[in-house]
This record gives C-alpha cells, sequence and structure tokens, in this order.
C-alpha cells in the first residue's frame, strides 16, 4: 500500500513536470501586436467567395422545356442553308488538318 | 533460352530492389503544420486551410503530411524539402521547438499570416539579424465599418505581374457583419543583402504599400493566408505560382485552355450542340461534353406532374448531338449518373441537370444512403449506360461540383481523370453545426492539374467560370450576367500562373431561340479571345 501511494505521487509529480514543461515550451515570450480595428465584425470565412459557390450550382432550365419532345431533331426547325455557304461542320480549307485524330469518339 | 533467363533474373532483381514507395510521388516532401487549438468553434478552420495548400502541392507531385502545430517535435522537419505553417488563429501558441528548428534549419521554411511574432520579437531567435527583415504590426481594418463608412479599406491589393489582385469585401448593412479577410503581418525589410519583397500588397485608402511575399534564402514570409472568399482573379492565384518558387520546382512558362459543353442531357438541343461544334471544329479546338447519361423527372416538374425518365437508349436527341460532335473534336466527361437525387428537390426541381446528386444541400450533409459502395453504384451505373450505347468518358464531374467526401473518394476506383472544382471537408461526416470542433466545407478553384488531391483524385481545372444571362423573366433562378469578357479578364489573371490554364464552360441551353441571348456570337468572341492570349486548347484525353 505504502509502496502504491508512493508511485501515485511520484505519477502526480511527473504530470505536474511535464505539464509545466509543456506549459513554458509553447508559452509565447513575446506579446502580440493588437488586433486591428473592426476584427469584432469579421466573419471568416474558407475557400471559394459566395458568388463563386452561386456559380457553381446554376441550373438551367427554362418554360421551353415543358413537355420538350427529346426525339425530334430541332435542326429542321432550321431554314435551310443559301446556295454558296460552305456546309456545316467541314474544316476550312486554308487550315492543315487536325494534328492526330480527336479522341473520345464513339466506340 | 539464355537470354530469356537474364531478362527474368534483371526483372526479379528489380523488383527485389525497388523500395514500396517506387510508384508513389516523385515530388518535394512537404510538411504543413497548421492551427488547432482545442474546445474553440474555429479548432478545425486550420485543417481548412491546410487541405487547400496539400492540394495545391498535388499539381508537384509532392507527397505532403499535415500536422497540427502543437504536435510538433524537435527536429521534425529535417525530415522534408519544404515546411509550411499556416498562421490562420491569432495568438495560437507555437512550439518552442518548432521555431528553433526554424531558425537553425536550412530546409524550406514558409510562414504564412499569423504568429510570426512569436518568432519574429522573441530575441531568443535572432530573427532580424538572421533573416534581415522584422513584423513591425498586424495590420487589417483601416477603421471599424458603420454604416456611414462602409468601406473603412484595408491592404486589399496585392500587384503581381502586373496585374492588381484585390481581395474580397462585403460589408452586410443589415447585421453590420463584414466578410472579408483583411488581416495582413506588416513587414519592414532593413537588410536587403538578406530579404527581398518579391511581391506587394497596397492599402488604396492610405495610400501605404508593404511587402506580401518576403523572402529571406530559405526562410518565406506570406503576409496573408490567400485561402479564403477565393475566385478566378483573388490572390490565391499568387501564390499558386509561387509554389513553384518555394518548392524550387519550376515548371516551364505553358499555356493550355478548356471549354466544356455543360449539362448536356436528353432535352438538348441538336441544333445549339451542332452550332456550337461546328464552330469549334472549324477552329480545330477540341472539346468536352459534360454528358448526364439518364434524365429523370420524377416529381413531373416539366411534364405536366407526371414522373419522367429517360435512359440513354430512349435519349435520341442526345444520341444525335453525342455523334455528331464526337466525331468533330468532341469527348465525353461523365457529369453524374442523373445529376439529381432520388425523389427530392435538391434544392430545385429534382430534374436531371437542376438539381445535386452526391450532397444534400438542402440539409447539407451527406444524403442518408452516403458511402463508397452507394456511390460507387451510381458511377457505374452511368458507364454502363454510357458504353451500352456506345460511349466512353475520358473524365468525371461531379453534379454542382459538390459531393460527399466518400463519393469524391470512391471516383478514384472508376475514373482516373476528374475535371471541375471540389469541395473537400474536415470530416467524412462533417458535423457543421457543433458549438466546439465544428467542420468546415471548403470549395476549392485549381489553376492547374493536380496530380491527387486530398480525396486521391487527379483533377483536371476549370479555373474560370461560365457566361450567364439575366432572363429572370423565364427563368427565375437566372437573374445575373456574367459576361464573355468577364470570363476572358478571368483567363488574363490564370495567365500570371506560369502553367495555368484557361478552363470554362458553356451551357448550349444559351443559344437556344425561347432564351433570347447571344450565346453563340459571345461563345466565339470568348474563345477566339482566349486564343488570341496565346492558350492553346486541350481536351483531359490528351492531358497525362
Amino acid at each position: 500500500m505504502h509502496s502504491h501511494d508512493q508511485r501515485q505521487a511520484t505519477r502526480a509529480l511527473l504530470a505536474l513536470a511535464l505539464l509545466t514543461w509543456a506549459n513554458w515550451s509553447l508559452a509565447s515570450n513575446v506579446m502580440p501586436p493588437p488586433l486591428p480595428p473592426g476584427s469584432s465584425q469579421i466573419r471568416m470565412d474558407i475557400g471559394s467567395a459566395p458568388e463563386e459557390r452561386k456559380r457553381n450550382e446554376r441550373a438551367h432550365h427554362h418554360k421551353g422545356h415543358f413537355k420538350k419532345d427529346f426525339t425530334r431533331d430541332d435542326t429542321l426547325d432550321e431554314l435551310p442553308s443559301k446556295p454558296g455557304n460552305p456546309s456545316p461542320g467541314n474544316p476550312p480549307k486554308d487550315k492543315p488538318n487536325p494534328g492526330g485524330p480527336f479522341r473520345g469518339q464513339q466506340q | 533460352m539464355k537470354t530469356l533467363g537474364r531478362i527474368l533474373g534483371a526483372w526479379l532483381l528489380a523488383m527485389l530492389f525497388a523500395s514500396p514507395g517506387a510508384f508513389a510521388q516523385t515530388g518535394p516532401r512537404t510538411l504543413i503544420l497548421y492551427d488547432a487549438p482545442p474546445n474553440t468553434a474555429y479548432t478545425k478552420l486550420g485543417m481548412g486551410y491546410a487541405i487547400m495548400l496539400r492540394n495545391l502541392l498535388g499539381h508537384f507531385d509532392s507527397k505532403v503530411d499535415m500536422l497540427p502545430v502543437q504536435n510538433y517535435t524537435a527536429g521534425k522537419l529535417s525530415g522534408y524539402d519544404a515546411t509550411f505553417y499556416l498562421g490562420s488563429y491569432y495568438d495560437n501558441p507555437v512550439p518552442a521547438a518548432f521555431m528553433a528548428d526554424a531558425a537553425s534549419s536550412s530546409k524550406t521554411i514558409v510562414w504564412f499570416k499569423y504568429n510570426i511574432w512569436q518568432f519574429a520579437w522573441d530575441a531568443a531567435y535572432g530573427f532580424q539579424s538572421r533573416y534581415g527583415f522584422n513584423l513591425t504590426a498586424l495590420r487589417g481594418l483601416n477603421a471599424a465599418p458603420t454604416s456611414s463608412n462602409t468601406t473603412p479599406g484595408f491592404f486589399d491589393t496585392i500587384t503581381y505581374k502586373n496585374l492588381p489582385f484585390v481581395k474580397y469585401y462585403a460589408y452586410d448593412s443589415s447585421t453590420g457583419a463584414v466578410n472579408a479577410d483583411p488581416d495582413v503581418g506588416l513587414t519592414a525589410i532593413t537588410d536587403t543583402t538578406k530579404a527581398q519583397n518579391l511581391v506587394s500588397m497596397s492599402n488604396p485608402k492610405t495610400g501605404e504599400q508593404a511587402p506580401y511575399v518576403v523572402r529571406s534564402g530559405n526562410f518565406w514570409y506570406v503576409a496573408d493566408l490567400p485561402f479564403s472568399y477565393i475566385g478566378p482573379r483573388d490572390r490565391y492565384l499568387v501564390l499558386a505560382d509561387m509554389l513553384h518558387d518555394m518548392l524550387g520546382v519550376n515548371h516551364a512558362e505553358s499555356h493550355k485552355a478548356m471549354v466544356r459543353l455543360e449539362d448536356v442531357s436528353a432535352l438538348v438541343s441538336v441544333a445549339a450542340m451542332k452550332s456550337l461544334t461546328d464552330y469549334l471544329y472549324q477552329q480545330r479546338i477540341p472539346f468536352s461534353i459534360a454528358t448526364i447519361p439518364y434524365y429523370r423527372d420524377p416529381l413531373g416538374v416539366y411534364n405536366s406532374g407526371v414522373p419522367m425518365q429517360v435512359p440513354m437508349s430512349l435519349a435520341t436527341n442526345l444520341k444525335r448531338a453525342l455523334n455528331y460532335a464526337l466525331v468533330r473534336g468532341g469527348e465525353i466527361v461523365m457529369h453524374g449518373y442523373t445529376h439529381q437525387y432520388s425523389n427530392m428537390r435538391n434544392r430545385y426541381t429534382a430534374v436531371s441537370g437542376d438539381d445535386y446528386e452526391f450532397w444534400d444541400i438542402v440539409n447539407n450533409k451527406p444524403v442518408p444512403e452516403d458511402s463508397t459502395t452507394w456511390a460507387l453504384g451510381r458511377y457505374r451505373a452511368g458507364l454502363l449506360e454510357l458504353s451500352l450505347n456506345g460511349y466512353r468518358a475520358t473524365a468525371w464531374e461531379t453534379p454542382h461540383y459538390q459531393g460527399s467526401a466518400l463519393a469524391s473518394k470512391a471516383t478514384t476506383q472508376v475514373f482516373a481523370k476528374t475535371y471541375q472544382r471540389v469541395v473537400y471537408y474536415t470530416a467524412d461526416k462533417p458535423n457543421f453545426t457543433a458549438s466546439v470542433e465544428k467542420d468546415f466545407a471548403v470549395g476549392q478553384i485549381f489553376p492547374y492539374p493536380i496530380q491527387t488531391d486530398y480525396y486521391g483524385q487527379k483533377v483536371l481545372p476549370e479555373s474560370l467560370g461560365n457566361i450567364e444571362y439575366d432572363i429572370s423573366q423565364i427563368d427565375p433562378t437566372s437573374f445575373y450576367n456574367y459576361t464573355w469578357q468577364d470570363i476572358l479578364t478571368n483567363a488574363q489573371y490564370v495567365k500570371t500562373v506560369r502553367d495555368g490554364y484557361a478552363s470554362f464552360f458553356f451551357h448550349p441551353f444559351w443559344l437556344e431561340p425561347q432564351v433570347g441571348t447571344p450565346g453563340l456570337a459571345d461563345f466565339k468572341s470568348l474563345v477566339s479571345g482566349i486564343s488570341n492570349l496565346g492558350f492553346t486548347w486541350t481536351v483531359p484525353s490528351q492531358l497525362p
């Protein structure tokens, strides 16, 4: 029993010494500069600004999408192109071919 | 046979002596020390900043360790090529062991913002004589804002490569609160043979100028912690570029651009997609198509109250548009499985393209089913939907750029690349409302590819945003303008990053006649403007 008490006391002293040392090693030896005016009004945040967050969740539907026929090709609504106009989707002839086939094509 | 034996022997030897980390990151080893004062509302804020820096270091293929500063033990920094201390919590005690090591080390040390006084003003470290500069004050707002003086000013302008980077500021007149991060450490250089001011900041209201980034040999001081209120023209880009110098990894000046056609689903206009495809093809510009494989409108919001769903096999117009684009330089990025969640309005309509899929935005928490298995199931279902119709995706993009931590981590099992902005959390199951040690969500934009981010993803950047028009008369949620000129200005800013990408997205929606916006003309102006800035166009499949 006596030996148990001694061990307890030694542990307590050791813990106290460790705490004191930890406190000393973390304690700053200098006074910090004062906080600037208005600091209490500052709302800290992190990452993207509020405007960027709003932009990230933009959705795009409109009343034209009501009951939309998703099988009807709306290019058929367009006027036929005038004679002499270059065919859409063809690269201009004055430029060389693309540097290699484009990727991600339909398998 | 002898030769085969030799080859086999050499291979066995190589395998025997290969280190376990042979296939791990090859960049610099870095340590991030952050403030984590126990039992405060902001205990985990420092970790959020650390995650952001850790992600940027992923650009350099760095092996990064993150540690609360109070856990630093003597000698630790000697095991790293560079150590970053993020001073985010005013007067948080910095361990003497760290400062003693910093004062005697030849390794790169980068100190941000607060608490530098504990190092610089303690005579024990001989800061000024060693580094040739000193801290003179902590500065923030020039005065407390009031309703009659809502913008008292601060050191809000950082000039870098001849462009002004202005820090975010917003005053809430109803509460008097200020959304801003104005505090900076004010330093003065006392010995120009030792210290150089590399970047300056100015306080327009007072006319003052001061160093923003100071370097003295292996020691760097950044007056600010540039991870708050970030945007495409924010001083965050200055750090993104200077990290090359801090780490001594000088990537060559190189500027790539990327364009992505967004939210392309069953309801897409074939005419709009053809117009955009034709223009890009004529310009020889490869592009991505953020494709939603499976369309759902479970509440019938756009179908007179009758639930509707369109698998890809029935999505005739979607396939017409894709087939036309894919042979003209387009490639598919999978943008969700359904880009909506269950049958709930999450936040808008429960319709594909409108809502969040991998995050409960209404309650700001992961959805009830959230798990790696659940997320993987949706990714695989989307990929199957694509492959059954003859398509493949070259990258992943999370709907509205926000998924749970588990969902983001799960992408790595299915997709080699993601192409997006990302939201990170200080815990996998975050608690944002705890009174102490609450969690934080961190939205991050990238100016360049990240080889591996905090969740293990390879992230290709979307750095500029997208064109928006105020069409609130026909779509109440579209209530602001973000012009092609705005995006082009963003591109000028990202070009200050030596290997910065000009990467934006565009909704084909804007070409639909009912909307009545000059979508195609503006799209062309933006693309040619970016080309004229000297960017060269690429797509995920062409990037390593």
